[in-house]
Parts: structure tokens; sequence; C-alpha cells
């Protein structure tokens, strides 16, 4: 019971802090991509911006305007937060470093995923007001769409491993090779619906700064605003830890089976750090590279290409498993 | 459609090519001029606080005639009169700019008639002290002439000629004018 509070405790830590740090590396790369120089003030490097970022907002008034359905309004941060954090819990992040391994952990990421846009459907809703309505609406046909396409995406996977546990995932791959090889088709479709699943450039519509004036999240004040950001980068983490558990191998790695012991653990763990960080900076350089498209060109996008391919890889896996 | 085009419209080459670009540009130095700590380089054509040219060492080359009080439009400038200390003539007593007041339009320098009165390029304009210390006077007015002949003599504007000329060739007949 209580190593089971430790490991919850610390996970959650860990996954704030690599969010913290998530925010002040995307300010440095886009600064970087920009040819600025990004967060600098504050400490070397601008290393203690998210602290004061963080202090800034858990010392503001915590409002709520008149006109907002107050317990939706207060839930629904929470809702869309709870889901991204809880996902980390079936996540193999090292050879035997889990905090719990059930046989359908890639099942309950999904569903996890799924139930975080309730809390944006919620807070659009209650915020009763016009940007974060449409905002909800949007985001809300957005993630369903791109749902579709990220499940099929991983049915490939899921034929050549027979498997729906994530650690089973990796050992398979550990074994024979990692899973973006045969399933390349795959890790594309499900690279790009990661990127609109998670609300980000340039699939970003329900953010959309410039027209929805931050969208769903327009009302928030202090907390409920940055439980909202924080669930943001927390689930790019998941998406990209995902990524790596499902098509890049989790934590195996070169000569990863010539150790064993926490040597093991160790370098597993390096590998897997070091690939969600490779995934992380893709997402950023997306972010800095790309202007947004269109509302109606996302939705086509999704069910034009986006799932015919998924449907047309999943037939070819199954082909190419039955015959070899 | 060629097979280039083809691929370029399926396989989406062109995104690829705006990641290289930006990917690039990680590695270009940075724009930023790091401000306070920093010192800017202005360009020469801009306008700043002004300097009092003298004639020679103690002697300012205004003669007080009030051609700047009636051009300028922010009403800033006040100057008294005296006597030429050597010769004929008159010069300025008291000369003060209120820089708070002063909109750096540069029209005082224009008119000046025996090219007293410049604008320089200092925009350090900040102050702690009261409205008062906003006030230029002769003094001030003179030392800055002098720090802005140091700072020709070091070309300490130099880098930004280049600048100037690119976006105006009329600027270029002024500053050879200088
Ligand atoms: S720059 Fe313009 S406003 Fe300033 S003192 Fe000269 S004439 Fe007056
Ligand atoms: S600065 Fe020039 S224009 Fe102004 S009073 Fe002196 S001589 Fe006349």
């Amino acid at each position: 019971m209580f190593l089971v509070l430790v490991q919850i405790i610390t996970m959650i830590l860990t996954v704030v802090m690599a969010v913290a740090y998530m925010t002040w590396m995307e300010r440095k790369i886009i600064g970087a991509i920009q040819n600025r120089y990004g967060v600098k003030h504050t400490g070397p490097f601008g290393l203690l911006q998210p602290f004061a970022d963080v202090l800034k907002l858990i010392t503001k008034e915590s409002f709520s305007p008149d006109q907002v359905n107050k317990p939706l309004f207060k839930v629904a941060p929470l809702i869309v937060f709870v889901p991204a954090i809880l996902s980390f819990s079936v996540i193999p992040f090292s050879y035997g470093l889990w905090v719990s391994d059930i046989s359908v952990s890639l099942l309950f990421v999904l569903a996890m995923g799924s139930l975080g846009t309730y809390g944006i459907v919620f807070a659009g809703w209650s915020s009763n007001s016009k940007y974060p309505m449409i905002s909800s609406l949007r985001s809300t046909a957005q993630m369903i769409s791109y749902e579709v396409p990220l499940f099929l995406s991983l049915i490939g996977v899921i034929i050549l491993t027979g498997s729906l546990s994530l650690k089973e995932i990796v050992e398979y791959q550990n074994e024979h090779m990692w899973l973006v090889f045969p399933q390349i088709l795959g890790f594309l479709l499900f690279a790009v619906s990661a990127v609109a699943e998670t609300n980000r450039a340039p699939f970003d519509l329900a953010e959309a700064e410039t027209e929805l004036v931050g969208g769903f999240f327009t009302e928030y004040p202090s907390m409920g605003f940055a439980l909202f950001f924080l669930a943001e980068y927390a689930s790019m983490f998941l998406m990209s830890a995902v990524a790596v558990t499902v098509f890049l191998g989790g934590w195996s790695g070169p000569f990863i089976n010539h150790f064993d012991g926490s040597a093991k653990v160790v370098i597993g763990l390096m590998y897997f750090v070091i690939k969600v960080y490779v995934l992380m900076f893709i997402f950023v350089w997306l972010r800095a590279t790309f202007p947004r498209l269109r509302y109606d060109q996302l939705m086509s996008f999704a069910w034009l290409y986006l799932i015919p391919l998924g449907l047309f890889n999943i037939i070819l896996t199954a082909v190419l498993a039955y015959i070899f | 459609m060629s097979t280039r085009d083809i691929i370029r419209k399926y396989l989406f080459t062109e995104l690829l090519q705006g990641m290289a670009f930006t990917f690039k540009n990680i590695f270009v130095p940075k724009v930023t001029t790091l401000y306070p700590y920093e010192s800017v380089q202005m360009p020469r054509r801009a306008r700043g606080i002004h300097y009092m040219r003298e004639k020679e060492e103690g002697l300012t080359a205004c003669t007080a005639c009030n051609t700047c009080v009636k051009a300028c439009p922010a009403n800033c400038i006040a100057l008294t009169k005296t006597k030429c200390p050597t010769g004929k003539g008159s010069i300025a007593e008291e000369y003060t700019i209120d820089l708070a007041k002063c909109i750096f339009c540069g029209y005082c320098s224009d008119v000046c008639p025996y090219d007293a009165i410049h604008l320089g390029h200092s925009l350090h304009l900040a102050t702690q002290g009261s409205r008062e210390s906003m006030k230029a006077d002769l003094p001030f007015l003179t030392g800055n002439y002098y720090t802005y002949l140091d700072e020709e003599e070091n070309d300490a504007y130099g880098v930004n000629y280049g600048l100037v000329r690119k976006f105006s060739d009329k600027s270029q007949v002024r500053l050879q004018e200088d």
C-alpha cells in the first residue's frame, strides 16, 4: 500500500516537473527557430521561469465569472487533467519499471484519452460564453474524428504482437524488431492523429489564440487555467510515450540485452527518455513550422485520407501476417 | 501530371522542406539585442538628445537669434540673450530644452541659421529625478557635442551606414552633407 503511494506520488511529480520544463524547452526551441533567445532572464538560461509561472498562477485569485455553471466549471479542468496523468500509470518506462501492468493497458490509454474530451465539452459549455463554446465544439469534433485513425493505426500493432499489454508489446519489440519498420504507415498515421488528438499546431484550431482567445479555457483563472495547460503538455508526453512504447521499441535499444538487473533498468529508462524527448522536440518543431489548418480541411483530412489509410493498413497487415 | 508532381502531392515533400528550413534556423545566430545588458546601436538618422556645437572652446555657435524657439512645435526651447564676451554680436546666456516636452522633430536643427543646435543619437531619456531634471541646459548640450565628436571619431555608428544607405539614397546625400 505504502509502496504504491510512493510510486504514485513519484510519478505525478515526475510528470508535472517534466511538463513544467517542457514549457521552458518549447519557448527555447521556438525562440531558436525564430532567431530569438526565448526565456533568459529568470535564473541561468531562464531555467527558473517555470517556477515563476507556476507561482504567478497559484497566487492569482480564483475567480469565476457570473454567467458560468459553477459545478461543471470547477470540475472540467479535473476531468481533463486526471485522465491525462492517469494514463502514465500503465506506461512501461523501463525494464520492470511501471506503476501497474494491466493486460489491456493499450486500451486503457486510449480510453483515458477519450475521457479527456468530456472535460473540454464541459469547460466550453459551462463557461457560457461564445469563444469557449465554439472552441469546445470544434475540439470535440476534432478529437472524436482523430481518435478513429489513432485507434486504427494501433490495430496493426495488435495484430503483429497479439497482445494489448504495453509491456508485452515492448518485450516483443525487444526480441524481434521495432514495430516502426513493419508498421511505418501505422506510425505515420499515429503521429498525425496524435498531433491532432493533443490539439497541437498545426491542428490547434480549438485553442486558436488568434481567433478564439485561447479557446475553451478563455474564462478560466489561476489554477483552472494551469490544469488545462498541464493537461495539454501531459497529453503530449503521453502521446510521445505511447508512440515510443508501441512503435519505437520502448525501453529497448542497442546492447540492452547485454545487461541485466538494475543496469538494464537504468539504461532502458535512458533510452526511453531520449526517445520521448526526440518526439517532443518534433511536436515543438511542427508548431514552429506550420500554420494552422482551416477547419473543413482538418475534418476532411481525417475522414478522407487518414481513416481509409488506416483501414488499408489493417488489411495489409492482416494479409501479410496471415501469409508469413 | 509528372512523376515529380505526384511525389510532391502525395508524399508531402513540401512539408519536409519547410521543416528542414526551420531546423536550419536553429543554428543561425540570434538577432535579438539584449537591450538593458547590451547597448543598442541606433541608426545614424535616429533623432535623439540634442547637442550644441561650439565654435571654439567655451563659446557656443548659437547667436540667440530665437529662430529655433519660434520653429519649435512643442514650445520647449527657452533662451536668454547676452552680449558676446569676445567681439560683437550676442550669444545665448541660458539655453534650455525641456526634453520632457520635446518631440524630437528636428525642426530646431533644420532652421538654425548658425548650425548650432543639432540632434544626437542618444535615446536614454529615462530619469529618476523630477520633471526639472529633464531640462537640458547649455553645459549639458555642449557636453553632448564633445561626446558626439568622440563617437564620430571612433565611428561608433559606422556599422549602420550600410543599413541607412540601403533604405534611402536621399539620406545618403544628407549624411555626406553632415
Ligand atoms: S526637436 Fe522639435 S520639439 Fe524638440 S526642441 Fe527641436 S524643434 Fe522643439
Ligand atoms: S540655436 Fe540656432 S536657431 Fe536657436 S537661437 Fe541659437 S542660433 Fe538661433
